[in-house]
């Protein structure tokens, strides 16, 4: 018996359904629990901007947030799934439209993977949508080391020496590992830390678009999201990020891990940073 | 694979493979064309969809506003709103493009009391720096509109070292 075999199938199905979902079964209920998700992620998104809002200048964003809102549930219902989605794509669409220079990749992200699954009478069964993601995700993942090579600060560890230093609560979590004179010349673990996660992602971005979907893959590339997703106190994208893997992955999302990624948004509303400074006071 | 069989198999997609097939073509583009903006420091690498947030701290563009009527004197930000110039110019995520004609004249219409005064604006952003590893507040850009008469101002400034300049004619 091969590691993956004998490892994979007890610490996955902690997250997913032992009916592991595919384009032929029925377990489509899971993937649209998953889209659901990562337009739940947008809705969380946009609320956090809306705290900021002045009312004075009219209720539309917020009437329309609401709408995004009350999109949400009807996706889970395969008769009104695809409706729903339209729904929300067009109540998406004037924040996009007026926004689109400040908008955050968060933002960008959900542009190009939601309303695609529009182009589908059933998203869930088809395996065109799910490789659409799969595709996309491995694009942005290589994206992103490939910016960070150009950038040349995780190379030399910079910017996680600068984090440590400056960053939120969250994001000082590695100080620890060094003395002051990272500042100066980053030390050994921030530069180690710098190479792993851009090792790491473009690792991810190779494995995505070779098709590779190995459930433990899948819950490593999970675990190491929310990781980052609390080391940068920025919970939103990761859960987008991973609600769109379980449906490239065909697999879903469990109602556990649904659970986990709504308190995360929660918490995130707040900045988990700001949730754990007020625990320890 | 012939380039028979190759024909072949293109015929066998569907209207849906080629539209998957274009998104994933111009998602991919823009974000090679982003990176090449980013290398030249055009744009600001956390905006516009190409996946470059957390590459180096944000540079949090923000505009400070001087008189310079006689001696520069910093115009308190609770004084004016910059909302609509701010917007005008796509939150300075293009870095490196003048600040608009049109923005400065957003920016008298929603502040009319700094009508005929001569202002400098000036966009201040984070730098990142390595020596020791920090961030630096720098003046980016900085535009003068000084008014000739009361119907009219003219405009200098400079940005990635371009120079701009312009006369506008405020009433019309």
């Amino acid at each position: 018996m091969t590691f993956q075999a004998a490892i994979a199938p007890k610490i996955t199905d902690f997250f997913w359904p032992s009916g592991v979902a595919t384009t032929q079964d029925s377990n489509g209920k899971f993937v649209r629990l998953a889209l659901m998700t990562a337009m739940m992620s947008v809705v969380f998104e946009k609320s956090t901007k809306l705290a900021k809002y002045n009312f004075d200048q009219g209720y539309e964003p917020l009437i329309m947030l609401a709408g995004m809102a009350a999109t949400l549930p009807f996706v889970l219902f395969e008769k009104y799934s695809r409706i729903a989605i339209l729904l929300f794509a067009l109540l998406l669409a004037p924040t996009v439209y007026t926004n689109w220079a400040t908008l955050a990749n968060h933002s960008w992200l959900a542009v190009w993977a939601i309303p695609v699954a529009l182009l589908f009478s059933k998203f869930w069964d088809d395996p065109l949508y799910a490789n659409y993601l799969r595709i996309t995700l491995g694009v942005v993942m290589l994206a992103a080391f490939a910016q960070k090579v150009l950038a040349g600060t995780y190379w030399d560890g910079s910017y996680i020496a600068y984090l440590s230093y400056y960053g939120s609560p969250t994001e000082r979590m590695f100080q620890f590992l060094c003395t002051d004179a990272t500042l100066q010349v980053p030390c050994g673990w921030h530069r180690f830390i710098g190479i792993f996660i851009m090792g790491w992602q473009f690792l991810v971005g190779i494995l995505l678009l070779a098709g590779v979907r190995s459930l433990l893959f899948l819950f490593v590339e999970i675990s190491f999201l929310l990781g980052a997703g609390l080391y940068a106190d920025e919970m939103n994208f990761q859960v987008l990020n991973i609600a769109l893997l379980c449906i490239a992955f065909r697999v879903g999302m469990s109602y556990r891990l649904f659970s986990i990624c709504v308190v995360l948004l929660v918490v995130d509303l707040h900045g988990i940073g700001e949730f754990v400074e007020h625990v320890f006071r | 694979m012939s380039s028979g069989n190759y024909l072949a198999s293109l015929k066998k997609l569907s209207g849906k493979h080629y539209v998957i097939i274009s998104l994933l073509t111009v998602h991919t583009s823009w974000i090679v064309y982003h990176m090449n903006l980013v290398s030249q420091d055009l744009i600001n690498p956390w905006k516009l969809g190409g996946y470059g947030m957390y590459t180096k701290p944000s540079n949090r563009a923000s505009l400070r506003l001087y008189d310079i009527r006689s001696k520069t004197e910093k115009i308190s930000r609770k004084t004016y709103t910059s909302k609509g110039f701010r917007s005008a110019n796509y939150r300075y995520s293009f870095r490196c493009r003048p600040i608009s004609e049109a923005s400065l004249l957003i920016f008298l219409k929603d502040n009319p009391h700094l009508e005929n005064v001569d202002l400098r604006f000036t966009i201040k952003e984070r730098e990142f720096r390595r020596d020791p590893i920090r961030t630096k507040l720098i003046n980016h850009s900085v535009t003068e509109i000084r008014w000739q008469q009361k119907d009219s101002f003219r405009y200098s400034g400079k940005v990635c070292g371009n120079e701009y300049t312009g006369i506008v004619d405020y009433k019309s």
